[in-house]
């Protein structure tokens, strides 16, 4: 069996008229999972305005949380010691204390809470052979651990879904030998299909029906002149949601790339064309 | 400190004090704020360097123990800390807008190759108002242009440099524009004198033969000051944002629209004091006793005689105006009465950039000042009864 | 002074009479009611008073220096968005071009792509952005709806 672009590809050529072929292009997108990855500058002016921020905070009202003379309250007390006093026979060279509540006010306020979980650095005595019996997932007292920002199809797994979440992937294909985007011709001349509807048949029929996506518009965002191919390629945008893109043809090769990678894969002509519809987050 | 300048003329000094100034120096070697007058890059002026260079050394590099040497008392400045990771913001900070500013030097390069081509006229006007803009971008998120412009006396700036003169209208716009305007419209100045004014340059008055400090400092706009105070003509400075290539001519005028009319029961302009062709530029723009002493007579065409209020008559206003000149003018003899400012304004084509006010009325140093300058004993108003009845 | 908490003194005695201090043993109580301290309490936790840090009074250098970080934050945010603001004009003019040109190659197609687009509803499937990955990152197991007819 001969893939659907092997046919389009095909069709595109035994065409007799002497204008260009109208075709359906599919830009389709993965939109990131988790927030963009700061810039450093970005990264170190947050830290910066959170040092600010801290600095002008109130003093935590401990009395009001934990009331005097309970068990919780002792806790508090051994995670925070109080500061060096304003004792009037020292002598501070990087001046005195301010002591207000037990904060001194010239600088933000260290806190540190008793956590529900145990934690070595909390109280640092022999907690080995406890610490070493992992929580049970079902512990609602358990650490809270993010999962990690990347994952092991990051590695070199450049077909995963699941790759560099926190970018905007699209999809690509092989097709003679050069990796494009999906483009797709009108196979039977009776019915005039709309560009959409051609784009969505076409990625149904090469890469399975388990795709869940939405079609931004009806729309073309773009038109790229193949003139190699005396071809009019139309490009729908749309994105998916989920699913996953099953090549029927096993001889189909597929990527899910970021913008950057595309500009390596495709043709430089090709993309300088359509670079900006593409996300550079 | 420790410009790259010094490092590199002074390398050979030894590699001690190299290693000393290293640390300093996290500044990249492709810096344009830290070269000054280099052949190998835009010439920037000595003035845009922070002028301590103990303050500059704390700016630039990290805050140390020993604190910012701004603050002079020691245990202050042992005492002071400064907020957490601003240092290291600062590093990055930095580093964006030099680079950015480099961007913008090299544009100004490109500029300024076009001026040296250009012909016409319209395009050289262009292209230099385009080369003030971006030097101003250039350096005006300089630290060290900021500190000079905020920290320093407004007098110790280099007026050459389009960004200082940039930073000093906006200082000026903030406030002593405001308050001038305030003045001259509340006392009526603006328009019994003139209709209206738009105003362009800084004008800043002071009477320097007084030796107390209240009467020798600038003077705000719609004070009240007494004779002896005013006895001297006043240093006047004129301080212009545009750039100012060759010499700008300026007339001044101070003219005292409340000198009693007593034949027509009103009141009638005097002309206390006439400059023309004064050449002024953004630098050197005070009009001051030395330069009256050296070419007095080229400038004056109306001697300064203060004003000297009689008893009894209400306060008087010294409403000083500055105008610009399209050429130099040469003024016949004008009367010092009944004088006319709007038909000498119009005839002479000045443009009016700027404007001051003082106020004087009658007080005991009055007669000294009128006998200094032989005007005789001064008059005494009353109040007379009128012919009409109050009630009919 | 009036103080609230203060218990009242027998009315009746004349004034300046002498008032017995009773010795109370052990830890002196104190004379509020438990709503009373309640109330205290809960106020303190919202007042300003003694919680306030010391005002930031920056030196000349470190105010010049933070002066500096926002003008670089706000040239950075500048760019940022001009970055965007060009690119969504390059993206408009692109969209304007390519329906010129499909009304050009084929006005049915064209009417098919300016169509109406009636019940179209935005995916509630769609994810806003989160700072860390689920714990299964993508949903696979997606089949399409069957249609009923």
């Amino acid at each position: 069996m001969r893939s659907a672009v092997g046919r389009a590809v095909v069709r595109a050529y035994s065409t007799q008229s002497s204008g260009p072929i109208v075709s359906s292009t599919l830009l389709l997108s993965r939109n990131p999972v988790i927030t963009a990855e700061l810039q450093p500058f970005e990264n170190q002016y947050y830290k910066y305005q959170n040092e600010l921020w801290r600095r002008l905070m109130w003093t935590f009202p401990k009395w009001f949380y934990f009331r005097e003379g309970t068990a919780s309250e002792q806790r508090f007390r051994q995670l925070n010691k109080n500061p060096v006093a304003n004792n009037p026979d020292i002598e501070f060279p990087r001046g005195r204390p301010e002591l207000r509540h037990s904060r001194d006010r010239r600088f933000k306020q260290e806190l540190r809470l008793p956590k529900t979980y145990k934690e070595e650095v909390e109280t640092g005595e022999g907690l080995e052979s406890e610490a070493s019996a992992a929580p049970a997932q079902d512990d609602l007292a358990r650490k809270i651990v993010p999962n990690s920002r990347t994952t092991k199809a990051d590695e070199n797994d450049q077909t995963s879904l699941e790759r560099r979440l926190a970018r905007t992937l699209y999809l690509v294909i092989k097709s003679n030998d050069k990796w494009t985007l999906p483009n797709f011709v009108e196979e039977s001349a009776e019915e005039l299909k709309a560009l959409h509807v051609l784009a969505e048949e076409g990625l149904y029929k090469i890469g399975g029906e388990q795709i869940n996506y939405f079609n931004v518009s009806n729309t073309p965002c773009h038109v790229y002149n193949n003139s190699n191919e005396n071809k009019k390629e139309y490009i729908i945008k749309s994105h998916i949601l989920s699913g996953e893109f099953k090549p029927q043809d096993e001889s189909l090769q597929f990527l899910w790339l970021t913008k950057e990678e595309l500009e390596k894969h495709l043709d430089r002509a090709y993309y300088t064309d359509i670079a900006h519809l593409l996300s550079s987050v | 400190m420790l410009s790259r300048i010094s490092l590199r003329r002074f390398s050979v000094l030894g590699a001690a004090k190299a290693a000393q100034k290293a640390e300093v120096d996290w500044i990249a070697s492709k810096n344009q704020w830290s070269y000054f007058n280099d052949e190998s890059y835009v010439k920037r002026s000595e003035s845009l360097k922070l002028n301590k260079p103990e303050i500059r050394e704390s700016l630039l590099s990290n805050s140390s123990e020993s604190g910012p040497a701004s603050i002079e008392n020691y245990s202050q400045r042992l005492a002071y800390h400064s907020p957490v990771a601003i240092d290291e913001t600062f590093k990055m900070a930095y580093e964006m807008l030099e680079t950015d500013a480099g961007l913008i030097y090299k544009n100004i390069d490109r500029f300024r190759a076009k001026l040296k081509t250009a012909t016409d006229e319209k395009e050289i006007e262009f292209l230099k108002k385009t080369i003030d803009k971006l030097l101003v971008s250039a350096e005006i998120s300089n630290p060290e242009v900021l500190y000079n412009a905020t920290f320093n006396p407004a007098s110790t700036l280099d007026m050459s440099q389009p960004v200082y003169r940039q930073l000093a209208k906006e200082k000026w716009e903030s406030y002593d524009l405001m308050i001038t305007m305030q003045r001259l419209e509340q006392l009526h100045v603006i328009p019994d004198t003139l209709p209206t004014l738009e105003p362009k340059v800084d004008v800043k008055v002071k009477f320097p033969h007084n030796l107390e400090e209240e009467f020798s400092s600038w003077v705000t706009p719609g004070e009240i000051l007494p004779a002896y105070a005013v006895a001297q003509p006043p240093t006047i400075q004129i301080q212009e944002f545009d750039t100012v290539e060759s010499k700008q001519l300026y007339s001044v005028l101070i003219v005292n629209p409340d000198t009693p009319d007593l034949a027509t029961n009103s009141f009638s302009t005097t002309l206390q004091y006439g400059l023309a062709n004064v050449p002024l530029d953004n630098v050197d723009n005070v009009i001051d006793t030395k330069k009256l002493l050296e070419n007095g007579d080229k400038f004056t065409f109306k001697d300064y005689v203060p004003l000297v209020p009689e008893k009894n008559a209400q306060n008087q206003r010294a409403c000083l105006w500055v105008f610009k000149q399209n050429g130099e003018l040469s003024i016949g003899d004008v009367a010092r009465e009944n004088f006319d400012i709007r038909a000498f304004v119009e005839t002479h084509g000045l443009n009016a950039v700027g404007a001051h006010v003082w106020r004087q009325h009658f007080d005991r140093s009055v007669e000294t000042v009128r006998e200094q300058y032989g005007l005789g004993k001064g008059r005494v108003f009353r109040r007379v009864r009128g012919t009409k009845p109050i009630i009919e | 002074m009036f103080n609230p908490f203060r218990p009242s003194t027998i009315s009746g005695f004349p004034s300046g009479s002498v008032v017995l201090k009773t010795f109370v043993r052990g830890k002196r109580q104190s004379t509020q009611s438990a709503s009373t301290k309640k109330v205290v309490n809960q106020l303190s936790a919202l007042s300003a008073s003694r919680k306030q840090p010391k005002l930031l009074n920056l030196c000349n250098e470190d105010l010049i220096k933070h002066r500096t970080i926002v003008n670089a934050w706000k040239m950075f945010k500048r760019r940022e968005e001009q970055r965007r603001h060009n690119q969504l004009k390059k993206q408009y003019k692109s969209i304007y071009n390519a329906m010129e040109d499909l009304k050009q190659t084929s006005p049915k197609l064209f009417e098919l792509a300016n169509a109406k687009e009636e019940g179209k509803r935005f995916p509630l499937e769609m994810r806003v952005p989160t700072d860390f990955p689920p714990t299964q990152p993508w949903v696979y197991n997606y089949s399409p709806k069957k249609e009923t007819k």
